[in-house]
């Protein structure tokens, strides 16, 4: 089957999603807003063999696995798109960065944390060298390169970011667009959440600030994209492989002796 | 394959996808398709150019495609120019919103064989990354606030 084909099975989705549009549903008091990319991603993977594509015989036909990473390959275009739509809406208001300069490091600085309380969180669940893995930070492209550099591919550390990695891909969107709708009720200034928005991958970060941006007025969210967008920029070159290269892994290898002896101490 | 096809590829490609994002906000937003054209054309020709600008720099520089997208998108709509001007003018036009749908429907196409593996992830890792991306987005959120506070912005 030709590349085309899972093109126009990906336009079928979008014009789909997009006509269903922007809901919100309430659950009690709080409000979650679903937006057209999460139908997407969901109809996305319902074409598998398991699930619509047992059903409609033409899916499974172009979906072939040439055409599963084409449709890789595509979705990554469609990101530069994005980040050039990205682009425009923070460089008009670039002068607002400097404005809360410290406030982005500040934050970025803060990835330093995930270890601190998640390598004993997983070491509590009885992971031991996995944890390096999976426990130091949010396991994205910067983080995997490292990791598996440093312990390779099949290492416990290696397989286990590997992992975070695919969980993040797929469910991370679900997760963030959750995420950047009900923190508004944290009682956190929108601008500080904003900056929030870009601690993962590009996705996560358009996902949280999509719906944060449509919980706060109108004269606020274009602040909301450009942090949230700077943000992102910044973890993603910096953060993501510099903090942790040199910051948080070592400190995670000391941390993990210390704790060791805690978890497994009759192991 | 010589760079010039692999070129021409990347702007046929990138065409029909800001063709996507065009209809798909037409169709989801009511907003006029042809009103969408000139700006999904300008955006196609700056990701274009982000393309080449990775190419053409050292490996070494380790930014992804899409941070150069937005690296160029953010310089060329900066300061009081007639571009930056323009682009003020437009981008209404083509909303930012109707950018995301495309690429996280590719995104769960290009997923489709990957979800037997993830099922035979252990729930634990599942449990960890879950807790690490709310952990990680509250307590940036919470030192960002925090900053701003104490320095009187917010």
């Amino acid at each position: 089957m030709k590349s085309i084909y899972v093109f126009l099975l990906g336009l079928g989705i979008v014009l789909l999603s997009d006509f269903i549009g922007k809901r919100s549903i309430a659950i009690g008091s709080i409000s979650i807003v679903v937006l057209p990319m999460l139908y997407a991603v969901i109809f996305g993977l319902m074409m598998t063999k398991g699930c619509l594509g047992a059903l409609i015989k033409p899916i499974n036909k172009i979906l072939t696995d040439k055409n599963v990473a084409f449709a890789g390959k595509l979705s990554g275009y469609a990101l530069l798109i994005l980040g050039v739509r990205l682009g425009f809406s923070i460089g008009p208001n670039v002068t607002k960065i400097f404005d809360v300069g410290l406030a982005f490091i500040a934050q970025e600085l803060a990835h330093f944390f995930v270890p601190v309380i998640a390598m004993p969180f997983a070491m509590l669940l009885g992971l031991k060298r996995e944890c390096i893995g999976c426990a130091t930070s949010i396991s994205r492209e910067g983080a995997v390169g490292i990791i598996t550099e440093k312990y390779g591919v099949n290492s416990s550390e290696g397989v286990s970011v590997v992992a975070v990695y695919m969980i993040g891909t797929v469910i991370g969107t679900i997760i963030f667009s959750v995420l950047g709708s009900v923190a508004i009720y944290s009682g956190l200034h929108p601008y500080a959440l904003a900056m929030a928005c870009g601690v993962g991958s590009a996705s996560m970060m358009t996902a949280a600030s999509t719906a944060l941006a449509s919980q706060v007025p109108v004269e606020m969210q274009d602040t909301v994209m450009t942090y949230a967008g700077t943000s992102n920029l910044i973890s993603t070159g910096v953060t993501g492989i510099y903090l942790l290269l040199f910051c948080t892994l070592p400190f995670a290898n000391w941390y993990y002796a210390k704790l060791y002896p805690l978890f497994f101490k009759n192991k | 394959m010589t760079k010039t096809n692999e070129y021409l590829i990347d702007i046929f490609w990138l065409g029909m996808l800001s063709l996507a994002v065009a209809l798909g906000q037409t169709v989801g937003l009511k907003m006029s398709f042809i009103n969408t054209l000139p700006m999904a054309l300008a955006i196609t020709v700056v990701c274009m150019l982000s393309i080449v600008l990775k190419n053409v720099l050292p490996k070494k520089v380790e930014l992804p495609t899409f941070a150069w997208a937005m690296i160029l998108g953010l310089l060329i709509s900066m300061g009081n120019t007639p571009v930056s001007r323009w682009i003020m003018a437009e981008s209404g036009n083509l909303q930012f919103i109707s950018t995301t749908t495309p690429i996280l429907a590719f995104v769960g196409l290009s997923m489709v064989n990957q979800i037997s593996e993830l099922k035979k992830l252990s729930w634990r890792v599942v449990l960890i990354s879950v807790f690490v991306f709310t952990f990680l987005f509250f307590i940036c959120a919470g030192v960002a606030h925090l900053v701003m506070k104490v320095q009187g912005l917010i």
